[in-house]
């Protein structure tokens, strides 16, 4: 009878305690923040994580910034399937967008995690190996890469270049001036320790090259209109003879020359993509490797588009939210550039020509006996980045577009010297000259010989009809200033389909369109923060 | 279709014959374990007398039948005939008798050599002797100072519950059993004293003194009570988890006497309710036509599909119960085995339920000083879903928003329209019925959703669950005044779904498929939970003590695999296997594991003094492990104190007709963790699903911190008071609770969204208050009338939803989206209820644009997002329920009824950028056309603002009458010729008389997303049933 006594005894004693240790569990599939940025695979797979996150900004369906900067161009239409599908399209499109659009938000938030990135790296990588010293400059090149895009949207922006405790999350606006002058000095501190494109294996020539860095501080002087500074540093890439022009202007966007002669900086995306919809591994969850824009810009399927899979090989499964205007297949014919015309945007004959359609008999009218034209669209056709049906992955066409974006391409690289040698204190028109000609020599037109401003005009002209649908319109209007003049009536007219038009008429740029709207959620949460003029 | 719901019943039938295989071995097996330890040798050698005697009513000295009498400590006993007399054989060592009978007190009479013994019965005291459970012990209710609700199996039987937590609804003040969905087998949200979190605000689930995450895997005819405990007292025992309130469970147990083998059967026919109007073909092409979207010409059209009625047909369900209960004063045991069966009511057979269990409950005093026991539970279940709560894609979405004009199915005759016919020359696979017919394509709808039969013919999924659950304890009493109890708690389940994708092609936007594939997802729960405690009871002359203290500590790991893999080599089940598949390329693989852990102390205390004035505090130090929170906040503090006063028991209060008055009061904390998993707190270097493709297109491996760290967070604390009043009067005839309570969650535990410069993700911070106020009020009426008994009851309980505060950080947290419009429909912010619609207020429409207008709030000459504001919320006021019980002689009869008012649904089926797809009658009937001057609808077409605004939003206040059943009881004379001790059949209505004003699908059917509350997304009606019941006892 005593065993009661004792069972009593032991239980009291060895069950009501328990210890601490037993609730400490190991965080699964992580490493910690201290025990990570050690080695040199470490260092690169961090430095990986920074390409991935410009991957990821571009690789989206809506949230591309080249997409929303040729939103804000007079390029297109914000198309979808009827007003309204695209509501966040529509309000940049016409210069009607608020502090909440999302477009413009996203961007703000996603130059930051970036930033963030890089900072990690710079303030836990050591510089002890060839490797890691790479893997700084890097770091500084994409730092500088994400700050360009601040600075230039949004003017004054909080510099942040270390990671951030909580009690720190909140900063002011830094002038922009400083802004510019962080972009230079980690774009100067990199460019030594980078090599040359022809130094990187076939692997590194998805990575910042010397040249590549170059170029964006050249562009980066530019856009400050630093002349004398953006020609020189122009002039270092292009006598490098690191970059040439690709002979065939209608490939030059296209798969088979990605990071070939011309490439300057692409975002990857990737061969190996898979879609939620068309492919069984969705747990593999690669979801974030895609690229989908290019479908979603595609011309609008469902029975208005329809390609040929010789002649015209475009999917015809495309959502149709980049609408080419018209007036741009004008443009074209005007400054008889037929080779960049037919390498850019087809009228809807030659669409019809091509065995392909624009139209859908089931909507059709009385007024339009052949059918109307999907909703917010001119009757022609967008080639540049659209849904190519030998470009996708997968065995379902039209999802998978695994073709890169030319974040700079040489020619780009070439206009923007000769704009800077045009426009800096001392010109010297004959270098301009030199690099706008061999622009418009590989597309066959005739050496230019005008000088000074109407060369200025010129180069202007030349940039839009080789870099149409790239996203460089948009930014190009605003530093030279043309914005309010080209853009005040954008988005004021938006076709139907039918012939018949959508008239909006608060649209247009206007004189707060200079800057984007500082994020609502930022200023929601951040007491320092103060809004751009006009929002 | 047909062939397959009867090789799916045969399928049943087999199964339950194997499950009867099962459970009569482990009967055998259990039956033989429980009772080597006393001993047999009860067979006809040791019988040596009979006694005889007669048994009488106390109070009327009618004799009494049905009394079950036993020999004390054996499995012998007999039952009274009609006119009370007995007569039972006893072996020479036979001590006492046992006399019981519902609704009397069980008596123990010492044989002492005689052969006749005759009992007079008397009736059971007052209710208010009733114990309840309470956390980690039991309570007499007379003295209970919280508020707890309490239902017993008698409100369980015969109802046609499928799922435990049914039981409750309608049936306690203060409990909102929400059916957001009426497919066989779906969860209910369970909410005590409102919302109390933006985020899971379910309770917290003990069965039989296990944690349990849902009460699925529970047969309830096996749940003998279910406490709910409300206040902050009550459920402070339970600490750190008992912030959204604590459900107890205790399923049912043997009794000391006669064996029992009771078999209850019940068939339930199902069919769906009211349904939503739609437009059929001439409206619809007068609606487009006007909106300018299509040229329809009425003289062509050949179709008027009414596609939401088209996808429902009959239900039904059947459910097989036995059960066996028995033991001695000194062992009980209870084996349970059932079946149950459910077909859905959307045509074919893609919606079902299944569910067997098995359960042993036994427990044995094997030494004076130690008892122990078991409970275990085993249970499979096999679900299947058609899809909805889903704008996109859902079934029932698809069946609302189908045009009219496109048919289920093309005739045989029928020339295929100009785009079937392409599709099908492209090579596309179509999906064709069992006739081989094609189903109908539309060609106005270019996005989704498409033809509902289509989605659910090529659905082959199906999820399959087994679960075992149960605790094995010891209560060891050294000492009459202290019992400790060792308690280890089990729950181990697999959960298993497979299912594979054939090639179709319905539409060039997302409806197709051109790879077959399989898919499979294992995943495997492991819990366990080892409590011990110490109890004290003693009674010092007019002071009663009780006192408690223990530890828990428990540990859930999880773990899942998926798998899938294609090209498959044939489209059939029989070929859905992950090794039938043509090559490996297209084969994935994926899982993860995880590991939660908790430690906890708890103590209570309680003491009344004379019956008179009663005290209780509680404490209760919770720790989560690091999974949860940081190590430094990983310890919470929980107390609660309450007190009562029993002031009819003073005795300066005079008799009156108040029999009975308690005043009580509670005031306490709990914490809540149930919006934590996973490291919410810590940030870490991630390398997952983090891939570049650098200039050789080989993926490589990238790493980023996944968020920003937040070492400072802390347990979510809800704090709460009552006040409650509990009277009966009229010679105890008429009870009344009531009570009011004021719960403010504090530190509640949400996304944040910093300054966006900070770089990265946010992690959780501790962001907000969250007060519920409301008032219940509960009352029963019982009376009788010679045989005619009765009784009313009612409940009512009002509800006031406030978020009081927010991290200034936040400005508000958006909540509920719809896919196609990307924007936002309910949002959680200050001064406003949880998760409120957010969206445009209308005033009117205006005669000429025909558009709504929309109130622009801060006269900026602009309708955008910054004029969006509080436009309604779902949170209903009040909700109330009531119920009727009449019996005369053997019939019975009762009827209950639920509803609520004062929430709003907005519909949100209709999609702004689904051009084509159909609209609800609502928007056609008033809406604007040129010259009117009374529309109260837009014009044609759609403003994506509408959808947005007001417009949407409608009140969902309902009555529901929840049962009308009549029963009847066979009468004593001919049970006794039958030899059974007990049978009723009965015929049942359930949820058959819905009243509401809602043009929706259903009231009750918001979105199952907590922060989507309300949003009418294509939820599966609730069903109306007709139910068949027959239940036998032996």
């Amino acid at each position: 009878m005593k065993t009661k006594y004792f069972l009593f005894f032991v239980f009291s004693i060895v069950l009501l305690s328990a210890c601490e240790e037993f609730l400490d569990t190991k965080q699964p599939g992580v490493f910690t923040v201290d025990e990570f940025y050690k080695t040199d695979q470490q260092a690169f797979q961090a430095i990986l994580g920074c390409y991935d996150y410009i991957q990821n900004v571009w690789e989206n369906v809506e949230y591309v910034p080249q997409q929303t900067y040729t939103m804000m161009s007079d390029e297109v239409y914000a198309g979808g399937s009827l007003r309204g599908d695209a509501l966040r399209l529509e309000e940049v499109n016409e210069f009607r967008h608020s502090s909440n659009n999302s477009l413009m938000s996203d961007l703000f938030s996603q130059s930051y995690n970036g930033i963030y990135r890089s900072n990690t790296i710079l303030e836990r990588v050591t510089p002890d190996t060839d490797i890691k010293k790479l893997v700084i400059a890097e770091a500084k090149v994409m730092r500088a890469f994400w700050y360009f895009q601040l600075v230039f949207n949004w003017g004054d922006v909080p510099l942040v270049t270390k990671v951030l405790a909580p009690e720190e999350y909140a900063q002011p606006r830094t002038p922009a001036s400083q802004v510019w002058a962080q972009i230079e000095k980690d774009l100067n501190e990199a460019i030594p320790d980078l090599p040359l494109k022809s130094a990187q294996s076939k692997r590194d020539k998805a990575r910042w090259s010397k040249g590549a860095a170059q170029s964006l501080l050249g562009k980066v002087y530019l856009f400050q209109e630093k002349y004398t500074e953006a020609a020189n540093e122009f002039e270092k890439v292009i006598i490098s003879n690191e970059y040439n022009l690709y002979p065939d202007f209608s490939r030059i966007l296209r798969k088979d020359t990605e990071l070939g002669v011309e490439s300057v900086f692409e975002v990857m995306q990737p061969l190996t993509s898979y879609s939620a919809t068309n492919v069984p591994p969705t747990i593999n969850n690669v979801a974030g490797e895609r690229s989908r824009w290019q479908r979603f810009m595609g011309p609008k399927g469902g029975g208005w588009f329809v390609g040929n899979t010789t002649t015209l090989p475009i999917g015809n499964s495309g959502f149709g939210f980049w609408n080419a205007k018209l007036e741009i297949y004008q443009l074209y014919v005007d400054a008889g550039d037929p080779v960049r015309r037919a390498g850019t945007i087809l009228s809807e004959a030659e669409v019809i020509a091509k065995g392909g359609k624009l139209r859908n008999p089931l909507y059709k009218t009385p007024e339009l006996p052949q059918g109307t034209l999907a909703w917010s669209s001119d009757p022609c056709l967008r080639l540049k980045y659209t849904n190519w049906n030998d470009e996708t992955q997968g065995p379902t066409p039209n999802n998978n577009i695994s073709t890169n974006y030319r974040y700079m391409r040489f020619a780009d690289v070439l206009l923007m010297a000769a704009e800077a040698n045009n426009r800096k204190p001392s010109p010297d028109d004959t270098k301009a000259l030199q690099y706008i000609n061999r622009v418009r020599a590989r597309v066959s037109l005739p050496a230019l010989t005008v000088t000074g401003n109407e060369l200025f005009t010129a180069i202007k002209l030349e940039r839009r009809l080789e870099l149409m649908f790239e996203g460089h319109r948009y930014l190009d209007l605003i530093r030279w200033g043309d914005a309010a003049d080209v853009l005040k009536d954008c988005g004021k007219k938006i076709p139907k389909g039918d012939g018949t038009f959508l008239l909006i008429p608060d649209a247009g740029f206007k004189e707060r369109n200079w800057l984007w709207p500082i994020p609502e959620v930022e200023m929601n949460v951040n007491p320092f923060m103060t809004q751009n003029p006009g929002f | 279709m047909r062939k397959n719901e009867k090789s799916g019943q045969t399928d049943y039938l087999i199964g339950a014959f194997r499950l009867l295989l099962i459970m009569t071995f482990t009967f055998i097996i259990a039956v033989t374990s429980v009772f080597a330890v006393p001993g047999a040798g009860l067979g006809p050698d040791s019988e040596q007398q009979r006694i005889t005697g007669k048994v009488t009513d106390g109070k009327t000295g009618e004799p009494l039948g049905g009394v079950v009498v036993q020999v004390k400590g054996t499995m012998t006993g007999e039952i009274t005939l009609g006119d009370g007399t007995y007569s039972i054989p006893v072996t020479a060592d036979a001590q006492a008798l046992l006399f019981s009978f519902i609704g009397y007190q069980p008596q123990e009479i010492a044989i002492a050599g005689r052969s006749v013994i005759d009992v007079v019965m008397a009736e059971e005291v007052t209710a208010l002797e009733e114990v309840i459970v309470i956390g980690y012990g039991t309570q007499k209710k007379s003295l209970v100072t919280g508020a707890i609700a309490s239902v017993s199996s008698d409100d369980i039987k015969n109802s046609s519950v499928t799922r435990a937590e049914q039981v409750l609804q309608g049936k306690a003040a203060g409990v909102q059993v929400i059916s957001t969905s009426g497919a066989p087998g779906a969860e209910m949200k369970v909410r005590i004293r409102g919302y109390s979190s933006n985020g899971a605000a379910d309770p917290l689930y003990i069965v039989d003194g296990i944690k349990s995450t849902n009460i699925s895997f529970l047969n309830p005819e096996d749940i003998s009570n279910i406490e709910v405990l409300k206040d902050a007292a009550s459920s402070a025992i339970y600490g750190a988890e008992g912030g959204n309130g604590v459900i107890l469970v205790t399923t049912k147990t043997g009794k000391a006497g006669v064996g029992e083998i009771s078999y209850d059967f019940q068939y339930s026919d199902q069919v769906v309710g009211k349904l939503p109007e739609m437009l059929n073909s001439e409206e619809y092409a007068t609606y487009f036509n006007e909106a300018g979207l299509f040229t329809i010409d009425p003289a062509t059209i050949t179709h008027d599909t009414d596609w939401l009625n088209s996808i429902f047909e009959h239900g039904n369900s059947a459910r097989h119960n036995l059960s066996f209960t028995g033991g001695t004063d000194k062992s009980k045991f209870l084996l349970s085995v059932s079946a149950l069966s459910q077909d859905g009511i959307v045509v074919m057979d893609k919606d079902s339920y299944k569910r067997y269990t098995f359960r042993l409950n036994a427990e044995t005093q094997i030494k004076s000083w130690l008892k122990v026991g078991t409970v275990n539970n085993y249970s499979y279940t096999q679900r299947k879903t058609v899809r909805e709560d889903n704008e996109s894609s859902g079934t029932i979405s698809a069946g609302l928003l189908m045009d009219p004009l496109t048919p289920v199915t093309y005739a045989a005759d029928e020339v295929l329209p100009p785009h079937v016919q392409t599709a099908i020359n492209g090579g596309k696979k179509l999906v064709k019925n069992a006739d081989g017919l094609y189903y109908g394509i539309s060609p106005y709808i270019t996005k989704n959703p498409s033809n509902p039969f289509v989605g659910l013919e090529i659905n082959n999924t199906a999820t399959r669950s087994w679960v075992l659950q149960g605790n094995i304890f010891a209560d060891i009493q050294p000492i009459k005044q202290i019992t400790f109890t060792s308690r280890l708690g089990y729950e181990i389940g697999n959960t298993l779904t497979d299912g594979w994708n054939p090639v179709y092609f319905y539409n060039t936007y997302q409806a197709f498929n051109d790879n077959s594939s399989i898919v499979a997802q294992e995943s495997n729960a492991n819990f366990w939970q080892w409590e011990n405690f110490v109890s004290y009871t003693n009674k010092f002359g007019l002071h009663n003590v009780t006192a408690l203290a223990g530890m828990s500590a428990e540990s859930r790991g999880y773990q899942y695999i998926n798998a899938s893999g294609g090209t498959m080599l044939a489209e059939s089940d029989e070929f859905a296997q992950l090794s039938l598949v043509s090559s490996q390329a297209l084969s994935g693989v994926a899982g993860q594991k995880t590991l939660d852990k908790k430690a906890s102390y708890f103590a209570r205390a309680s003491y009344d003094y004379a019956n008179k004035y009663m005290f209780q505090a509680t404490l209760r130090r919770d720790g989560a492990g690091t999974s949860l929170l940081p190590p430094d906040n990983r310890w919470g503090f929980f107390p609660s104190f309450s007190a009562g006063w029993l002031f009819t028991n003073e005795s300066f209060m005079p008799k009156s007709f108040l029999s009975y008055g308690k005043l009580r009061a509670s005031w306490g904390q709990n914490g809540s963790l149930s919006n934590l998993s996973n490291y919410m707190y810590n940030s870490a270097v991630n390398l997952q699903y983090l891939l570049y493709e650098l200039g050789d297109n080989v993926l490589y491996t990238a790493a980023a911190r996944n968020q920003l760290d937040n070492q400072d967070l802390t347990w979510e604390t809800s704090i709460q008071t009552d006040i409650g009043l509990d009277l009966r009067m009229l010679k105890d005839k008429l009870t009344l609770t009531m009570d009011y309570f004021y719960k403010k969650t504090t530190d509640l535990i949400t996304p944040n969204t910093p300054p966006l410069e900070a770089g990265n993700t946010a992690a959780m911070v501790n962001g907000g208050d969250i007060l519920n106020t409301g008032f219940e009020f509960m009352a029963e009426y019982k009376n009788n009338k010679g045989e005619f008994n009765y009784s009313i009851s009612g409940n009512f309980t009002t509800l006031h939803n406030e978020v009081t505060y927010l991290n200034p950080s936040i400005q508000r947290i958006l909540g509920g989206q719809s896919s196609g419009a990307a924007t936002f429909f309910t949002a959680f912010e200050k001064g406003l209820p949880v998760w409120y619609f957010r969206g445009y207020k209308t005033d009117g429409i205006n005669m000429t644009t025909g558009q709504a207008n929309f109130v622009d709030q801060n006269d900026d000459g602009l309708i955008n997002e910054n004029d969006r504001v509080f436009i309604g919320s779902s949170i209903p006021d009040f909700t109330y329920g009531a119920t009727v019980n009449l019996s005369f002689k053997g019939f019975d009869f009762n009827a209950s009824l639920q509803g609520q008012s004062g929430g709003q649904n907005m519909i949100l089926w209709m999609r702004n950028d689904l051009p084509g797809s159909n609209f609800p009658k609502f928007l056609y009937e008033g809406r604007w056309t040129p010259g009117s001057t009374d529309a109260t609808r837009p014009k044609a077409g759609f403003n994506p603002n509408t959808l947005l605004s007001d417009q949407m939003l409608f009140d969902a206040n309902f009555i529901r009458i929840k049962q009308i059943q009549l029963g009847y009881n066979l009468p004593q004379s001919l049970l006794q010729v039958i030899k059974l001790k007990f049978v009723r059949v009965y015929v049942s209505l359930e949820d058959y008389f819905t009243f509401t004003n809602y043009p929706g699908m259903d009231p009750e059917a918001g979105s199952t997303t907590n922060s989507q509350l309300g949003l009418d997304k294509g939820m599966y009606p609730i069903t109306k049933k007709a139910i068949f019941g027959i239940s036998v006892t032996l």
